[in-house]
């Protein structure tokens, strides 16, 4: 069931060692960042750009990291110009703690999307998290984009979760992060061989004929 | 070759420099912000430059031959010198941009040195330094070097009012705790503006006449000159502490007692002797313990002291500890037989120095008030993960956003009493390990960096004021 705002708005009002409490700060302009069923959530100031020029490809696996990200720093005021068909990995302003009992999704805000920018393509929030949400960020259409930091970009929907259960202890693999977050490397051999598959080089690619 | 093509030669090397120092100002690396200040700065450097370069265009041409041509040569001299001191401070400029700063930290400061009588309008530009240390570059040195300058060349731009220079050390950029000690460097530029070392000239003066009133007659002009030197740098460091305690707490005495390892005089270290070394004055700086002691007085007076409760944190031990000893435990080896009369005119001035530290910061509201009423809970939140910039009071249920008084010494002392009771609360993490410590601290930093940031987007205070 979707946490309406009368809803969300009480999840507010407890305090933050209840596990059954909501936090988003910082909430600004709150009368107009309510919907009934949704909160907006704004563009943060901080991004990490893929490099460039790019890598010849991108691989999970633990021999590449999120270092070649370029960081920047927007402040708010100033401006990003985001090419077309570009990517960019941005978070959003608000820091947020879901309820142990509660999951969430964002969704990129229709006077956004309909700029052909998608704001989030991993868009679940899983009850507990806590930290500023991580946006992939993709301008798919033909034309620069220039975001400004501060804007409302997503809508933060809520839903209870049937027979929650409460960890003792927090985890989960981005835990607090208060900016954009590039991946972390995958064991991907490990994964694969988990289900029979035997590890290949990724300097040995397979022949064309 | 000709006296004529020495000078043009001299003059395009110059300007060569000029224009080199002028091209780091001009072309900072893509995507790189900077504080408002620092920006100004780096303009007003860049400006400078083209006023140089189109005066050394014209000037080989314009030297006279005759009697007058030292009194011309000379100002090249005088340019490059002045351009060679300037050099030092434009790179690490672009260096600390904001991504290499603690920079919500940085203005959290400025805007509570803007609260202070007589620095409304305070501008600080920071960069970085490769010790290990902070430091203020003295403004009245960068107006010198600019007027310099600007006597010599025609239309210079003026040296923006105000500005003040920071060095932080290039490690620091994104700690928290350690850039606590940026208030002292600020204290050294309200230290200058305000005058306060003539001030207390008198004060020292008579001091030192008083401690050493036996000696008067065998006392060589230039011991006395040194000996009031020493004085004046002793008490510019102590003015400093102070004002940088009114500025922002306590956790300007926890980041003093870490970066200078203070803890290491506590428990059975007496072997090290590291007590004794801790007492010992320097020819630029009171002793380590003498300024905590100072540190833990002023605590006192504030009404700080009975707030520092972490009895379970060894820092408080070194308050505790320095608060206790005696002036007679402070010693001044380089100062052989002047040493003992030298501290005890020191220890004469320094409540001229407090009531100088009062006159600065009269006004200021020292934050006591919401830190003892938002502590427990910003702990609370710090606790549970989560950023403490919008707090719920349980008394009304209603939110209060924390000023960077309380975020900051709230999240130093989580850090310093609480950090395991963070960790254990997360999955696969342990606060026996160095690692998992180290990764905590570090978010634990980043939220409070955040809180700041939030606090002055939920109090109206607009983006790049400073």
């Amino acid at each position: 069931m979707i946490l309406s705002q009368r809803e969300i708005k009480r999840r507010l009002a407890i305090p933050v060692e209840n596990p059954r409490s909501l936090v988003i700060t910082p909430l600004l302009q709150e009368a107009e960042t309510f919907s009934t069923d949704s909160v907006d959530l704004r563009l943060g100031t901080h991004f990490l750009l893929p490099p460039i020029p790019p890598p010849p490809f991108a691989d999970l696996s633990a021999t590449q990291s999120g270092s070649s990200y370029m960081k920047f720093h927007i402040p708010l005021g100033k401006h990003l110009v985001i090419q077309a068909h570009q990517t960019v990995l941005g978070a959003t302003l608000e820091f947020i703690k879901l309820p142990f009992d509660t999951a969430g999704q964002i969704l990129t805000k229709s006077s956004i999307a309909r700029t052909f920018v998608v704001i989030e393509t991993a868009p679940w929030i899983h009850p507990s998290y806590r930290g500023c949400l991580t946006l992939e960020i993709a301008n798919v259409s033909n034309t620069p984009l220039l975001l400004r930091p501060g804007i409302p970009i997503g809508q933060l929907i809520l839903m209870s979760v049937n027979e929650p259960v409460e960890e003792p202890r927090l985890g989960g693999r981005y835990l607090g992060p208060v900016y954009p977050e590039a991946p972390p490397p995958l064991d991907t051999d490990k994964i694969l061989d988990s289900i029979g598959v035997p590890p290949r080089s990724v300097e040995d690619p397979p022949k064309v004929p | 070759m000709a006296v004529a093509d020495e000078v043009r030669h001299d003059t395009a090397s110059l300007y060569r420099f000029v224009a080199s120092v002028c091209a780091i100002c001009d072309q900072r690396e893509a995507g790189r912000c900077y504080l408002p200040a620092s920006d100004i700065f780096l303009k007003y450097i860049s400006h400078l430059g083209k006023r140089t370069k189109e005066f050394l265009e014209i000037f080989a041409d314009s030297i006279p031959t005759g009697p007058t041509y030292n009194l011309h040569r000379q100002k090249l001299w005088t340019l490059r010198s002045s351009w060679y001191e300037l050099h030092q401070y434009v790179k690490p400029t672009t260096d600390a941009h904001t991504l290499s700063l603690p920079a919500p930290l940085i203005e959290g400061l400025i805007a509570r040195f803007r609260n202070l009588p007589g620095f409304p309008d305070t501008r600080f530009a920071i960069f970085h330094i490769e010790k290990l240390n902070y430091l203020q570059v003295v403004a009245s040195g960068i107006r010198e070097l600019a007027q310099q300058i600007a006597s010599i060349i025609p239309n210079p731009p003026p040296l923006p009012p105000n500005l003040g220079l920071i060095g932080i050390p290039y490690s620091q950029s994104s700690s928290v705790f350690l850039n606590c000690l940026i208030p002292h460097e600020m204290g050294h530029f309200a230290y200058g503006e305000k005058a306060v070392g003539s001030a207390l000239a008198p004060n020292i003066s008579s001091s030192l006449n008083r401690a050493f009133s036996s000696q008067l007659g065998t006392l060589q002009p230039w011991q006395m000159a040194w000996l009031t030197d020493l004085l004046h740098s002793w008490a510019e460091e102590i003015f400093c502490d102070l004002f940088a305690i009114h500025l922002i707490g306590p956790c300007y005495s926890y980041a003093s007692i870490e970066i200078a390892d203070l803890t290491n005089v506590l428990g059975n270290t007496s072997g090290l002797g590291r007590l004794a070394a801790s007492c010992e004055f320097s020819l630029t700086h009171p002793a380590f313990l003498f300024r905590i002691k100072q540190h833990a007085l002023l605590l006192k007076t504030l009404g700080w002291w009975s707030e520092i409760d972490f009895a379970k944190s060894h820092y408080y031990r070194v308050l505790e500890l320095s608060d206790a000893q005696a002036d007679s435990v402070f010693t001044f080896p380089r100062g052989q037989s002047l040493g003992g009369g030298a501290l005890d005119a020191f220890f004469e001035v320094v409540p001229m120095i407090k009531e100088k530290v009062a006159n600065t910061v009269l006004g200021l509201d020292s934050g006591l008030t919401e830190y003892k009423s938002l502590s427990r809970l910003v702990k609370e939140y710090l606790k549970n993960g989560v950023v403490p910039s919008t707090i719920l009071h349980p008394t009304d249920s209603t939110t209060r956003f924390p000023n960077l008084v309380a975020i900051m010494n709230s999240g130093y002392t989580f850090y310093l009493e609480s950090l395991d009771s963070l960790i254990l609360g997360i999955k696969n993490q342990d606060p026996s390990s160095i690692k998992d410590r180290q990764s905590w601290t570090e978010k634990l930093e980043m939220w409070i960096m955040k809180a700041i940031e939030d606090h002055a987007l939920l109090t109206g205070q607009k983006a790049g004021q400073q």
